[in-house]
């Protein structure tokens, strides 16, 4: 009898339910029949009609390989398939196998994962899709100095003997770690350590199909092929992007997905404000749509406070994301002056500046509560944030005279988006209280994580970055490695470890933890190491964690909360007439 | 005495006790009509004011023992939204005008010090403007022939720019030129740049005006006599026609001031302007319109104050047009 290994997480609560995710690493009997398609019709649902999609910013990318954000992840599987892929019906949100057909199976405690494929699935121009395919689109995100933006997971985690640095710079080079089964039925990958959760790594897009004759490099952005219910009709950046029915889709061969609406119609440039109030309102347009990245903001305290009369438009949750600042170690070396960053800053006027109780809950980590075996309720600058959220600037003033000679300017960047600045005039005001002296970096929201993620290129490294993180999967190894590993860094590009996090002593810590097979105690000790970086050398100010409120239309139904990603998902969607 | 002469003493004794007869400069005319206009003198009240406000805004902090841009968490509501508690958004005696939503800050500090904001960037475009538009128009007007073909081409086309866009395109190009010459980030790049869209934006109506009184000036006879004693051009413009214009552009300076303000609000109030936590009537009017509908005080008192600044410029520059005008009725 093979041991089966739960994983069991939970994402806080939500509104339609509580969330639960599942994961059996070693080989299972046979495959439970929910993982064959057509995903369960959802209740009330009709076809037919156009869903309008409402957004403030164009997708910053939909090239697989490319895409690294929440609402876009949540939104391309209306044409992306990926190995494995979250599924949400009735508020539960489980992994389950995509173009796989099974969650993977390994032989030596989580090394080396070998997945069933589906047969016969088919792009949208009616090609079979093969494990080739699979492999293709895994190899050519090798390339990120080309295909940048998209998680590092392939790269940090396969093995790479030949040191192969992807399709473009190196035609000729194989990644010898992933291989297809003859009959092409199955793909098998090596890693070079033990991964027990890389079923969860798998939902990204560096583990999609890409037809290898149709790679069109940077431009595949704005023409993927599609291999979802949908297709790509017209694509115009920063206006609007229609996609139609892909009749070579077969949702038979789909758990996941739905295809109610006849057409999809995305627009973008719409302003905060004006968006919000016309969903809140139901007015115009927004009677048939939706928003990904617009939240109710002037309107929150309305909308929940009414929220009996809104309930069959109103999506309030706990979502994943944490908001932080990241402290840049490489400009700000002195650790007393980072400790007094975390001191000075005021919890209680960033979280009023994003809208008071309803915007969110004060934390003390980038871990989610919900997490149990990661989070640990630890005191930031000695103290509880959850009890004492004002700023400590007495503590923020001693530890800067520990250390006179150091610099105290610092370069605050920010999100020219909603309640960012807000944030960030709180953030300066507490460090000014302090005794440090604040230049505002205000930044478009257009290329903003690309932008602080740049070091040594000559341009202006900001110390201190406010920004946001949502977990990559309900783990603790999907937030603490991604944006705390110095390894994920290259000389010109820290990814998403903003802070440029490098320390020898944390890096063996990561080191160590690799090493750990089992789910649970990886948890463990990445919550400890978190501890550690937060506490002991400051390099992040974990700020509160968000709750989301999102409203449709009246007309819309199918709508969810998406476990997986955070978002508010459309993919279930249907328009009533 | 014969009766002749009997009725012309009598209104002539008459005269002799009126005042004597003085003549008056043109200015002097001009400010004793100013003087008698009554708009003229509540509209002149209220831009000193609004002026006066701005020079002494560092005492109001000392008043009210805080600064327009700390943060004032205990004015908010958290649960209910982070809007602020008490009626007409916050009044009290701590807070003249209430306080902003979500971040507590006091409103009238904010106006004050804003109103220092608008009005300096708005007052260093116009000495700019004007210095660039009278030396232009003078140059069009006096000289002629291709001198003013060119220069005339030049202000028509900067005049038929949709000014406001293309400064919003333009402000990042510029800001980005300005940082890598090592301008410090934030506002020491966006204050010059708006004034330097400001003025390119506003130096041609000042010049078509010159220009025009230039054109009727340099055929009058005195400038024709000092040409010839033999002045030569650098006096023709600077000693004869110049003095002569100051009506005409005291007039246009005072109308464009108004326009001037309302470009720098527009300015930031569309995301080309200050960044925070600088305040700024403009950047006060887009942070309150979100609010509008459960603060509408946030919206209204720089809303408001714009408007009378505007009006009573306005206002203040027909009445002295008026009174300079010498054909105008009394």
């Amino acid at each position: 009898m093979s041991l089966r290994n739960k994983f069991l997480a939970s994402v806080g609560a939500l509104a339609l339910g509580a969330t639960a995710m599942s994961m059996a690493p070693t080989a299972q009997a046979a495959t439970p029949a929910s993982w064959s398609g057509p995903a369960p019709a959802v209740k009330g649902a009709v076809t037919g009609g156009t869903l309008t999609i409402l957004n403030q910013g164009d997708f910053e990318h939909i090239d697989p390989a490319r895409n690294y954000v929440g609402g876009t992840l949540d939104f391309y599987r209306f044409f992306i398939r990926t190995l494995t892929q979250y599924r949400t019906i009735n508020g539960k949100t489980e992994l389950v196998p995509d173009v796989a057909a099974d969650l993977g199976t390994t032989k030596d405690n989580g090394k080396t994962w070998t997945f069933k494929l589906r047969a016969n699935l088919k792009y949208e121009d009616g090609s079979k899709i093969t494990c080739q395919d699979l492999k293709y689109g895994t190899m050519r995100s090798y390339n990120d100095d080309i295909l940048d933006g998209g998680t590092t997971y392939a790269k940090d985690f396969l093995q790479n003997e030949t040191g192969f640095k992807g399709p473009y710079t190196d035609p000729t080079g194989d990644l010898t770690s992933i291989t297809c089964s003859p009959k092409g039925d199955a793909i098998t990958y090596k890693l070079a350590y033990a991964v027990p959760y890389f079923a969860y790594v798998t939902t990204f897009g560096s583990f999609s199909p890409v037809p290898k004759a149709k790679d069109t490099k940077q431009n595949y952005d704005l023409r993927p092929v599609s291999s979802g219910p949908y297709k790509i009709e017209s694509y115009n950046r920063g206006k609007n992007m229609t996609l139609i029915r892909n009749k070579n889709w077969d949702p038979k061969s789909d758990p996941l997905r739905w295809n109610y609406p006849d057409k999809i119609v995305v627009k973008f440039g719409y302003e905060q404000n004006a968006l919000e109030n016309m969903l809140f309102s139901d007015s115009g347009e927004a009677k048939r749509a939706m928003s990904l990245d617009t939240q109710m903001v002037t309107n929150l305290a309305e909308a929940r406070t009414y929220s009996p009369i809104f309930k069959d438009r109103l999506y309030a949750f706990d979502s994943p994301y944490a908001r932080y600042l990241a402290i840049n170690m490489d400009t700000v070396k002195d650790v007393n002056v980072r400790k007094a960053i975390q001191c000075a800053v005021n919890l209680e006027t960033v979280l009023l500046a994003a809208g008071g109780t309803y915007a969110g809950a004060y934390s003390n980590s980038l871990i989610p509560t919900s997490l149990k075996n990661a989070y640990r309720n630890f005191n930031v600058c000695g103290r509880d944030v959850h009890k004492s959220p004002e700023g400590q600037t007495d503590a923020a003033k001693a530890l800067l005279a520990k250390s006179p000679n150091a610099k105290k300017d610092l370069i605050l960047a920010y999100r020219d988006k909603g309640t960012e600045p807000a944030r960030a005039a709180a953030v300066q005001q507490a460090l000014l209280a302090a005794g440090f002296k604040v230049t505002m970096m205000k930044l478009d929201r257009a290329g903003y994580y690309t932008r602080i993620g740049q070091r040594d290129v000559g341009v202006v490294q900001p110390d201190v970055i406010q920004t946001s993180w949502g977990f990559d999967w309900a783990a603790a190894s999907g937030i603490i490695p991604a944006l705390l590993d110095g390894r994920t860094m290259s000389p010109t590009d820290s990814h998403s470890n903003y802070s440029r996090q490098n320390e020898p002593s944390m890096q063996s810590l990561f080191e160590k933890a690799d090493m750990i097979t089992d789910a649970l105690k990886s948890d463990k000790a990445l919550g400890d190491l978190e501890q550690k970086i937060i506490v002991d050398f400051a390099g992040i100010v974990p700020m509160y964690i968000e709750a989301s409120t999102f409203m449709t239309g009246s007309k819309l139904g199918g709508v969810q909360a998406d476990g997986g990603y955070g978002t508010l998902s459309p993919l279930a969607a249907f328009v009533r007439k | 005495m014969s009766i002749y002469e009997k009725a012309s003493v009598i209104p002539a004794l008459k005269l002799i006790e009126a005042a004597p007869i003085t003549g008056r400069s043109p200015a002097a005319i001009a400010w004793s009509h100013l003087k008698s206009d009554r708009t003229a003198w509540v509209s002149s009240f209220f831009v000193f004011i609004f002026l006066f406000i701005g020079v002494i805004a560092p005492i109001f902090p000392r008043i009210l023992h805080t600064t327009p841009d700390a943060f004032h968490p205990e004015t908010l509501d958290a649960d209910r939204g982070a809007m602020p508690i008490g009626s007409f958004g916050g009044i009290s005696t701590q807070h003249w005008f209430g306080v902003e939503p979500r971040t507590g800050r006091d409103i009238f500090l904010r106006f004050v010090f804003g109103a220092r904001t608008s009005l300096s960037i708005a007052l260093i475009a116009t000495v700019i403007a004007t210095v660039i538009g009278v030396s232009i128009g003078l140059m069009s007007g006096f000289f002629g022939g291709k001198v003013d073909q060119v220069l005339s081409r030049l202000m028509e086309i900067i005049l038929a720019f949709p000014s406001i866009l293309f400064a919003l395109a333009i402000t990042p190009v510029l800001e980005s030129v300005l940082t890598r010459a090592g301008l410090p980030d934030g506002n020491g790049v966006r204050i010059p740049v708006m004034i330097f869209v400001i003025s390119t934006f506003g130096w041609p109506y000042i010049a078509r005006i010159v220009r025009g009184q230039v054109i009727s000036l340099r055929e009058r006879e005195f400038i024709e006599a000092a040409r010839a004693l033999g002045a030569s051009r650098w006096h023709l413009v600077f000693r004869e026609i110049l003095p002569n214009l100051w009506a005409p552009i005291l007039v246009t300076v005072a109308l464009n001031i108004p326009t001037f303000i309302t470009t720098e609000a527009a300015l930031t109030f569309l995301g080309a302007g200050v960044i925070e936590p600088t305040s700024d009537w403009g950047a006060m009017l887009l942070a309150s319109v979100p609010f509008y509908r459960v603060d509408p005080m946030y919206t209204f008192i720089p809303g408001f104050a714009l408007f009378i600044l505007v009006l009573a410029f306005n206002l203040l520059g027909d009445s002295v047009r008026d009174a300079l005008d010498p054909k105008s009725s009394r």
